[in-house]
């Protein structure tokens, strides 16, 4: 894996400006995404971590979501600064977003091979014949069989798993440097998940794409990911290496969080829980957000803290590890 | 953990649910039908969690259904207290909806958004003890929002004013009402946020120890199962095809199809490796199951008269059943 910096975020800020107030999503978080690597932001409902995801491709909710400070910069360019003509270029041919449920993402009433055309068309101007070989490459590239054909089938045609490798062909036509998973809100059956997931570590090996994985779920990170950010109430609050982050996590927030999920293979009588509510982000505290629910907060904590170093690549935002 | 002083609660013997596909036509010709549950048998003790687990389709939500009595099964018994359920008498079926409620994934949809919270949970009491007098269900609900881990000044809110771990505590007030002995967990997690889970979990088990309830859970998230129940079944397309008690289970799971299940759930820790068993195709049409085991063609360990032989349950470890021509050494 090379090191090499492709996007790389700095005191990233997206508020909302509501009417009971300014609601801080994403709350100055800072990160490096590397060359081929897959990162993943893990997160409560409200963290900020879809919103995260949002900012990068420019497709913040407007006008009560604003971008109120930071760069993103990819490719030596602040993306922030971008027009709106200019981000929608950069969406899929540079930083593309892929859809997680193919039953809904395509469209029923086109054939297959037109959808995937219709961002193929974008990226270059061939003839009809030479992007059809290039559309029907794509599906090959996924693992559909009989790619020729399959390009007039029309999505009822397919199966499930068909449709997510369409889905899958569609996000790499314009052959982009970051793919953005962004999980759904409902769950997919285990086996359809387990396929998804090896189809994007497929497409990753085959086009040296940086993946950025958006979820709530530590296992799907386990699997998938080589470095994690966990953010709770619009901050990165831990950044590590995934195995860093499950041998020694440094945040009482990720600490808990990773033991009170059951294990399967491990027989527990009583769970440890998290008590309290996940903030609401119109109404945080001075302090650090999880003061109120963490089981070793002290005096300190009512301010927020600075982000520490736990070891190489490994840092928190957690008062225990100031030095003192 | 073969209890045999747990006394049971309902049984479940050979039900099935078939739903017609018409024409669609004023003759309305029956041409074909989904067989969503056919021929299942289980059984379900007091106190204890009996748990279903399989893919979407796989008919766990129409059995939980059936056992609800918001549907009739279309053969097999369902017996309640050793009193089938055909057989009840008003009176019977009054009781027995009193003694069955159910909580739901979303509690976002489940509660009326116009109803204030003591509302919610004194509708049932109202329904089924119609002389109780409006101080007696006040203290009722006030006594339940505790139970469940809330205030008793949460009583006179709206739905909309809690976070979701908050809803289902509702929910779950609102489902013990009653004073049941069964109450059908459908996903009751699935929609939470990952640091409520646990919480909720745990008031669902310290439920169970206080009022000896039993449980039917619907899941998806094995571990959770794991940690939830007394004795799982596994289903697919419609029938069971293994069952056991959780340790045994997922420490020694025996059918193919359980095993491909196990294998694709995520690990606890990026060094931990399963072994990957790759399930060929896709789950077949319950319209037009498959012959023999209807697993057999996306089984990797298919043998050739997996195709023709419909397997039956064969018991190679105590108190674990299986239904797979692997273990039939018949």
């Amino acid at each position: 894996m090379e090191n090499e910096v492709i996007l790389s975020v700095n005191d990233l800020r997206t508020h909302f400006f509501t009417r009971s107030g300014v609601v801080k999503a994403v709350d100055g978080i800072s990160f490096d995404l590397r060359k081929g690597e897959t990162l993943g932001i893990v997160g409560e409902s409200g963290s900020g971590k879809s919103m995260t995801a949002w900012s990068i491709l420019g497709m913040v909710p407007k006008p009560s979501g604003q971008i109120v400070s930071g760069s993103i910069i990819y490719q030596g360019e602040d993306l922030i600064q971008k027009s709106e003509e200019d981000m929608r270029d950069i969406r899929g041919s540079g930083i593309c977003m892929v859809m997680q449920d193919p039953l809904t993402s395509l469209n029923p009433v086109f054939s297959v091979g037109n959808q995937v055309l219709e961002s193929l068309r974008l990226e270059y101007s061939e003839s009809k014949q030479s992007l059809r070989d290039r559309a029907a490459d794509l599906l090959s590239k996924v693992r559909i069989p009989a790619p020729e054909t399959r390009l007039d089938a029309f999505p009822h045609q397919m199966s499930g798993g068909m449709r997510q490798r369409v889905v899958g062909a569609i996000s790499i036509a314009r052959s982009p440097n970051i793919l953005i998973a962004d999980e759904p809100t409902t769950s997919l059956d285990a086996t359809i998940q387990l396929q998804y997931l090896r189809l994007l570590k497929d497409i990753q090996d085959q086009t040296g794409a940086a993946i950025i994985f958006i979820t709530h779920d530590f296992g799907i990170v386990a699997r998938m990911c080589d470095r994690v950010a966990v953010m709770y109430a619009g901050k990165i609050v831990e950044y590590a290496e995934v195995e860093q982050l499950f041998d020694n996590p440094a945040h009482p927030y990720t600490e808990a969080l990773l033991r009170s999920v059951p294990d399967l293979d491990i027989d527990v009588e009583t769970l440890p829980s998290i008590e309290g509510q996940p903030p609401s982000l119109d109404d945080l505290p001075d302090g650090c957000a999880f003061a109120p629910r963490c089981p070793v907060a002290f005096e300190k904590c009512s301010v927020y803290p600075g982000q520490y170093d736990i070891e190489q690549g490994h840092t928190a935002r957690c008062w225990r590890h100031d030095g003192n | 953990m073969a209890i045999s002083t747990a006394s049971e609660l309902v049984r479940l013997d050979g039900i099935k649910k078939h739903y017609p596909v018409t024409s669609g036509g004023m003759l309305r010709r029956v041409h074909g039908l989904v067989k969503a549950v056919d021929g299942i048998s289980f059984s379900m003790n007091e106190g204890e969690t009996y748990s279903l687990v399989g893919e979407s389709g796989c008919g766990k939500t129409t059995t939980s259904r059936m056992v609800l009595m918001a549907e009739p099964p279309t053969d097999g018994s369902i017996s309640y207290q050793g009193n089938p359920m055909t057989s009840f008498s008003n009176s019977d079926r009054q009781n027995f909806r009193s003694s069955v409620q159910a909580v739901f994934q979303d509690p976002w949809s489940s509660l009326n958004p116009r109803m204030r919270v003591d509302s919610i949970i004194s509708e049932p009491i109202i329904t089924h003890q119609k002389n109780a007098t409006k101080n007696e269900i006040k203290d009722r609900v006030d006594e339940l929002l505790q139970v469940v881990g809330l205030h008793p000044f949460h009583a006179f809110r709206y739905p909309h004013e809690f976070s979701g771990g908050q809803r289902q505590r509702i929910a779950i007030a609102r489902a013990l009402s009653t004073q049941p002995k069964l109450i059908v967990l459908d996903e009751p997690v699935s929609a939470l946020d990952v640091s409520i889970r646990a919480q909720i979990l745990n008031l669902l088990k310290d439920l169970q120890e206080t009022y000896q309830l039993s449980y039917l859970l619907i899941a998806h998230n094995l571990a959770t199962v794991r940690y939830m129940s007394h004795r799982v079944g596994v289903m697919y397309l419609g029938k069971i095809v293994e069952e056991a008690d959780p340790i045994e289970l997922f420490t020694n799971p025996l059918h193919p199809y359980t095993k491909a299940l196990i294998s694709a759930s995520l690990p606890s820790h990026p060094r931990q490796q399963r072994e990957e068993i790759v399930l060929t195709g896709e789950v077949p049409s319950p319209i037009d199951p498959p012959s023999g085991c209807t697993f057999h063609p996306r089984c990797p360990f298919v043998l050739d008269h997996c195709s023709t032989n419909i397997p039956i349950y064969e018991t190679p470890v105590e108190n674990h059943l299986v239904s797979c021509h692997l273990y039939n050494n018949g």
